[in-house]
């Protein structure tokens, strides 16, 4: 009965905001802010940068509600335009370089990898990879993007999606392993 | 462990961190969200401006057009459409007109009165005439000039003087017969216009409006009315009618010319043939 009355409320909400009623606008911010500014944060890895595009795209939001159909989630819909705000900041700041296509997967171990990481170390390590690998491991691994929708979207082969998710993930590795040995260092020590 | 596995794990943990926005950050978006609207609302109504400065400008540019083509049919009737005050203007100048040809004629009446004293005896020149203008006035203004110059000591050029003074005095008298049998046009264009403006007010008590159209037909009905009353009432003949007579005569006397040349010819033919049957 509450998701029932959850779901009502929301699209109440929703024709409000629709309507221009700022009450309803802010209801829907605040109960979304939080998770897309995580989202913005993920591409963007300064955080008033990162806010200053959620609140672009949440002005996009409110402004094309009537656009939204409810056949989707409204929660997904609000997190594409977020993640198409983040790139297009990405596009206008910095010139996101892709480098050259690898044709030669070599897959390393990832038996020593630590997982347990958290969040605040995850995000760490993704802002510590070069823009292009970033943008490409964040829509294909996190956000769920296939290498057809990436390539479209950036302009660029599927290939080189490819190649920029291997050169990520090896960098990832990498900086993991390193992590791993100074971890498993301090604990010898 | 396989890379997928750590991204999933990756994945989770992302999905569910949240953070939290700055406490202004609402108002930023509220302001944000005003000002665009204001300027929807701008553009919005820059629009609809924009769309009704072209409507008025078709209405002008419309009225313009009208009002050009209603003006050239206005060109065309201000000849014509004549208010009471023109009309009254035009008969004030008609009139001023008539007075002053008759002032001329009564000069001209006065100067051959005055001749006609003359020739009697008694030869005084008197400067009233100076202002006539008329060829008969200059006539007798010379022939005065002649006999002061002469003054009673050549009669044989005086008898022609008073011949000819006679002969002026005569054109003068059939001149003052036709002034007086002529009836005054002044009256005539009086008493027209009289009609014209009585019609003009009865259609006005019948109608609710006397367009220009009526008015002008009246006019013109009223204006053959003038000139054919003057013609039929005058004895006067007009130009073409003098030009007409003229030229008959002149064709008349080629016709003599060559009857006579004929007649002649004719003669001299048979008194030829006479001649040599003596």
């Amino acid at each position: 009965m509450k998701v029932i009355q959850f779901y009502r409320n929301e699209a109440l909400l929703i024709k409000k905001a629709t309507k221009q009623h700022r009450d309803a606008q802010h209801q829907l911010y605040e109960k979304y802010a939080p998770k897309m500014l995580s989202v913005c944060r993920r591409y963007i890895s300064d955080i008033h940068f990162a806010e200053e595009v959620m609140l672009n795209g949440f002005l996009k939001v409110f402004l094309n509600l009537k656009n939204f159909k409810s056949e989707g989630s409204f929660e997904g819909w609000v997190r594409k335009i977020m993640v198409n705000e983040s790139i297009s900041f990405l596009r206008k700041e910095k010139q996101i370089l892709f480098t050259e296509e690898v044709k030669s997967y070599t897959e390393e171990s990832w038996n020593n990898v630590n997982t347990e990481l958290e969040v605040e170390q995850i995000q760490e390590l993704i802002d510590s990879l070069p823009e292009g690998y970033r943008m490409v491991f964040v829509l294909y691994a996190v956000e769920g993007y296939k290498h057809n929708e990436i390539a479209k979207m950036f302009g660029i082969s599927e290939s080189t999606s490819k190649s920029q998710l291997f050169k990520a993930r090896k960098m990832l590795q990498q900086k993991l392993n390193q992590q791993n040995r100074i971890n498993n260092g301090a604990i010898e020590i | 462990m396989a890379p997928l596995k750590f991204e999933e794990k990756m994945k989770e943990k992302l999905d569910q961190r949240v953070i939290r926005p700055s406490e202004d950050s609402w108002k930023r978006l509220a302001s944000k969200i005003d000002d665009t609207q204001i300027k929807k609302n701008e553009s919005k109504n820059i629009f609809w401006y924009a769309i009704a400065a072209i409507f008025i400008g078709a209405l002008i540019m419309t009225s313009i057009f009208k009002s050009n083509s209603i003006t050239g049919v206005d060109t065309d009737t201000k000849f014509v459409n004549t208010d009471d005050k023109n009309v009254q203007q035009e008969n004030t100048e008609v009139v001023q007109k008539e007075v002053l040809n008759e002032e001329i004629l009564n000069n001209q009446d006065e100067v051959v009165t005055q001749h006609k004293i003359d020739t009697h005896g008694i030869v005084e020149s008197t400067p009233i005439h100076k202002r006539v203008v008329s060829k008969n006035s200059i006539d007798h203004s010379r022939i005065i000039k002649k006999e002061k110059s002469s003054a009673g000591n050549k009669s044989s050029s005086k008898d022609n003087d008073l011949r000819g003074l006679e002969k002026n005095t005569d054109v003068a008298h059939t001149q003052e017969q036709a002034i007086k049998v002529s009836p005054n046009p002044v009256h005539i264009i009086d008493d027209e216009v009289a009609k014209v403006v009585a019609q003009i007010q009865e259609l006005q008590k019948n109608n609710t409006e006397v367009t220009d159209n009526e008015i002008n037909t009246l006019l013109l009905e009223a204006q053959r009315e003038i000139t054919a009353k003057k013609i039929l009432k005058s004895n006067t003949v007009s130009a073409s009618a003098l030009l007409q007579d003229v030229e008959d005569e002149i064709d008349e006397t080629f016709k003599q010319r060559v009857f006579e040349a004929l007649k002649t010819g004719f003669q001299k033919v048979k008194t030829a043939v006479a001649e040599r049957e003596n």
